[in-house]
């Protein structure tokens, strides 16, 4: 300490003590503890889609219906690769605290910043060949019940919602890179 | 365990453990938070100290892993809340719960207050500067330039010292 302007702020806690390093061997710290809830929380949720899909899948390969069943199949692939990515973007978390302030905030909003931009690719496009297959094959059933203009209708409109949510998401992640790219810049000029 | 990662979390201990806890207790409102913290800050510094390369101080090193943990402890509801440019503050904020009010003029406590309203790198040097770190000190630990650094300070002074110049409730913040 070299010359503190308040006394009375120095004054305080004076009889602190740090944790006994005996103690940190079966603790995990808030940080660790965050990415394993969060981790186990995408994997229940995984976990129950997949076996939802998997059931659909079932249900329309038993009516016979293969083409449906492998695009169900295909989501049940593609759901498995965006929570394959979500651990990969999790580990690549190396925790080192002894950077200098800046640095370790600017790494953290640069970490999240890539996550955002890169949504397109590892979040939504594992998901687009099973929707496509899933779409394409409701549409070939409906065009033998209904005729292919109404078929045809009602595909377009289910894609377009399918469309308008997967645009929703990336739209709402890149705004949410531009804000973290203002902050970096911000923190880049101080 | 290496003796030297235990020798310099001892070194630690000895030099820095009171400032840790005054940063936790800043940084964190509730008690039983600033408990956390501190054990959280004490955890990563000791995991740390392996790492030590005497590249920059012991000093250095120790603040800047307990002030980036407190950042990252205080996190995303820190990120969520609007925070004031310091620049913009004129004096000190008046303590706002009713265990507070009793102390309203409380010079430390308003401190605390200021230090939460402010965004976290305006905290980090407010905290430092009050540990009487030099420009250059804050400068390293932050990563700040020292212009930066010194616009800073200068600023929290003048909003805290006339707080610390009025007269001070009974002594009770000395615990």
């Amino acid at each position: 300490m070299n010359n503190p302007p308040f006394p009375q702020w120095t004054s305080l806690s004076q009889d602190a003590e740090f944790a006994l390093p005996g103690t940190f061997a079966v603790k995990s710290s808030k940080f660790e503890r965050k990415i394993r809830r969060r981790n186990m929380l995408e994997y229940v949720f995984g976990a129950f889609c997949i076996v939802i899909f998997g059931w659909v899948a079932w249900l329309t390969a038993s009516e016979g219906a293969w083409l449906m069943t492998v695009g169900w199949i295909t989501l049940i692939i593609g759901l498995i690769m965006v929570l394959t990515n979500m651990a990969l973007v999790a580990s690549n978390l190396e925790r080192r605290p002894e950077l200098d302030c800046r640095g370790h905030l600017r790494a953290q909003l640069q970490r999240q910043k890539e996550a955002l931009e890169s949504v397109t690719r590892w979040y939504l496009a594992p998901l687009v060949p099973g929707m496509v297959l899933v779409l394409g094959a409701g549409m070939f059933q409906a065009a033998g019940n209904v005729g292919w203009p109404e078929a045809a209708l009602g595909a377009a409109l289910r894609v377009s919602f399918v469309a308008i949510v997967f645009g929703g998401i990336r739209w709402l992640n890149h705004r949410a890179a531009r804000k973290l790219v203002d902050e970096i810049e911000q923190l880049d000029a101080l | 365990m290496t003796a030297q990662q235990e020798e310099l979390y001892r070194q630690a201990e000895a030099q820095f453990a009171p400032a840790i806890a005054r940063l936790a207790q800043a940084m964190e409102r509730q008690p039983d938070r600033a408990t956390d913290l501190i054990q959280e800050i004490h955890l990563e510094l000791w995991r740390s100290l392996a790492r030590f390369d005497g590249q920059c101080s012991l000093s250095t090193w120790v603040y800047r892993v307990a002030h980036n943990v407190a950042a990252d402890h205080v996190g995303q509801s820190a990120r969520l809340m609007k925070t004031v440019p310091l620049d913009q503050i004129e004096s000190l904020p008046a303590a706002n719960d009713t265990e507070r009010d009793l102390a309203e003029n409380h010079a430390l406590t308003r401190v605390h207050e200021l230090l939460r309203l402010v965004a976290p790198l305006d905290a980090q040097v407010i905290l430092l500067w009050l540990e009487g770190q030099s420009g250059a000190e804050i400068s390293e630990i932050t990563g700040l330039s020292s212009n930066a650094v010194s616009v800073r300070t200068h600023r929290a002074k003048s909003v805290i010292a006339k707080a610390f110049e009025e007269p001070v409730y009974d002594g009770a913040f000395h615990e």
